[in-house]
């Protein structure tokens, strides 16, 4: 019987075809290998800002002393901390009787807390890895914002997202109102 | 034995087709994936902008909440940050009040209807605009519970003088026989309208003065009374000795004040004592204070 090999170009074309192959088969799994990473790492990052928003709201609303108030009622104002007086436990709530100091910040290693100043105790809310940024937000006269009135707008960094075409910051808002004190004070 | 040979140009065109179509679906999966995580976030951003805005308004009185009021905005008027983090999508808000209440068999509560939408528009892999979605959400903010209302003023001059009555206090006597008067020149002190029926607890203070020039006796006194629209005396009428205390309080309830319109007076007149004292005595007002608090009235 006569038996015959590929010839040149077709052991060329098979190789032209096959490296096509794989590399488009390589760069559809890179992308949807970066996909799923940024996918899992944007998740994180809204659940760590829901998680952060959670807290806020939870504690905030019965706090019993305000120690950094906004102190202009008619103009747009930025706080980059919040420290107040609260409950220990806030499922158990006295009016006006907060016994614990707790502080949230951007602390220097990057990572959002909640520090309870009492006990000496802090919590991470966002890892430093995202890079949070936290506002607490008075609008003012601009929105006629009652004074027991804030918003909260907590973003962090999602890196590599600009890699697929999503923006790198991820941000999320909440609305507190208070229910024992004003978060405007005169001076 | 059978002659072998490479693929043919058909098998090789047939391989390619193939595997078109695998790259293909999984470059849709992809691209599809990547889409429907920017229509996820977009539409947690819309939850967000709505749900900070209903916070909002939600925290605002009742009263502050002005019937058919439509309030527009854009995520920039919530914070920078939501600007810094735009893509080619934008989230426009409104908050619609409106005006409404309840249909209970006893009263009519009204409630304002606070309702927030976001509004944005979805981009489609070719970047042009498709689906215009909306978030919307709503809550009420209700009648207030409790209501309270207070006026106060202070008088400098003689112009607020107690009108005396036509004989001695006895036991019994009659309206007439009081010569009561308003304690001040307007028919009422205070107005009140409420949307439902109110219980409400009545308190006034009155500082007086009388005419060192003329002692009054020791027994000699001013009396005072409330009285809601016409009717009658509410709660007790208050006799205070006009020399030792000069500081009159009174405090009374009323029950199941109808809705509507309602006038608080507060009046008084000076006893015009026995024939031994000295009946020149004038007494003037010179503060007053009134405050009323409302509470729903609830059928026992």
């Amino acid at each position: 019987m006569h038996r015959r090999g590929m010839t040149l170009i077709e052991v060329l074309v098979a190789l032209a075809l096959a490296g096509i192959m794989f590399l488009a088969i390589f760069h559809v799994s890179t992308i949807a290998g970066k996909q799923v990473h940024v996918y899992i790492e944007r998740y994180n990052g809204y659940s760590q800002i829901g998680y952060a928003l959670d807290d806020m709201s939870l504690r905030l609303p019965s706090a019993s002393e305000i120690m950094t108030p906004f102190t202009k009622s008619g103009a747009l104002e930025i706080q980059r901390t919040m420290r107040f007086k609260g409950a220990s436990n806030p499922y158990d709530v006295t009016p006006y009787q907060g016994d614990t100091i707790y502080r949230y910040r951007v602390r220097e290693d990057g990572a959002l807390v909640l520090e309870d100043q009492t006990n000496d105790k802090t919590e991470v809310l966002i890892e430093s890895k995202f890079r949070p940024r936290v506002e607490f937000i008075r609008h003012g006269e601009q929105h006629d914002a009652e004074p027991d009135f804030m918003t909260v707008v907590i973003s962090v960094f999602c890196e590599r997202s600009k890699s697929i075409g999503l923006p790198e910051k991820l941000v999320k808002a909440e609305g507190i109102r208070f229910w024992f004190v004003d978060v405007v004070q005169p001076k | 034995m059978k002659n072998s040979k490479g693929l043919s140009l058909i098998e090789i065109l047939v391989v390619l087709v193939i595997t078109g179509l695998i790259a293909a679906c999984v470059s849709a999966a992809v691209i599809g994936g990547y889409y429907m995580l920017k229509q996820a976030e977009h539409k947690s951003r819309a939850m967000s902008i709505t749900h900070v805005k209903l916070q909002e308004y939600l925290a605002k009185s009742f009263d502050s909440l002005g019937p058919d009021d439509i309030i527009k905005g854009n995520e920039s008027n919530i914070s920078n940050a939501f600007v810094e983090t735009q893509d080619n999508t934008y989230f426009n808000w409104t908050v619609i009040i409106k005006n409404d209440k309840t249909s209970g068999a006893v009263n009519e509560v009204p409630y304002k209807n606070v309702t927030v939408q976001t509004n944005y528009t979805e981009v489609n892999p070719q970047g042009k605009q498709v689906n215009s979605r909306t978030i919307q959400l709503s809550n009420i903010v209700p009648y207030p519970l409790i209501h309270i209302l207070s006026t106060r003023g202070d008088i400098d001059d003689d112009s607020h003088k107690a009108p005396r009555t036509t004989r001695p206090y006895v036991s019994g006597m009659t309206d007439a026989q009081y010569n009561w008067g308003g304690i001040l020149q307007t028919p009422e002190v205070m107005k009140f309208d409420y949307a439902v029926p109110k219980d409400l607890i009545i308190m006034y203070n009155l500082a007086i003065f009388y005419d060192t020039s003329h002692s009054p006796g020791p027994e000699q006194t001013i009396m005072t009374r409330c009285r809601l629209d016409n009717g009658k005396t509410e709660g007790i009428i208050t006799r205070t000795p006009i020399r030792s205390q000069r500081f009159i309080n009174n405090i009374l309830q009323v029950e199941n004040v109808p809705a509507g319109q309602h006038k608080i007076k507060i009046e008084w007149c000076q006893e015009a004592g026995n024939p031994d004292w000295d009946a020149n005595v004038a007494v003037w007002l010179r503060a007053y204070d009134v405050t009323v608090v409302a509470v729903e009235h609830k059928d026992k």
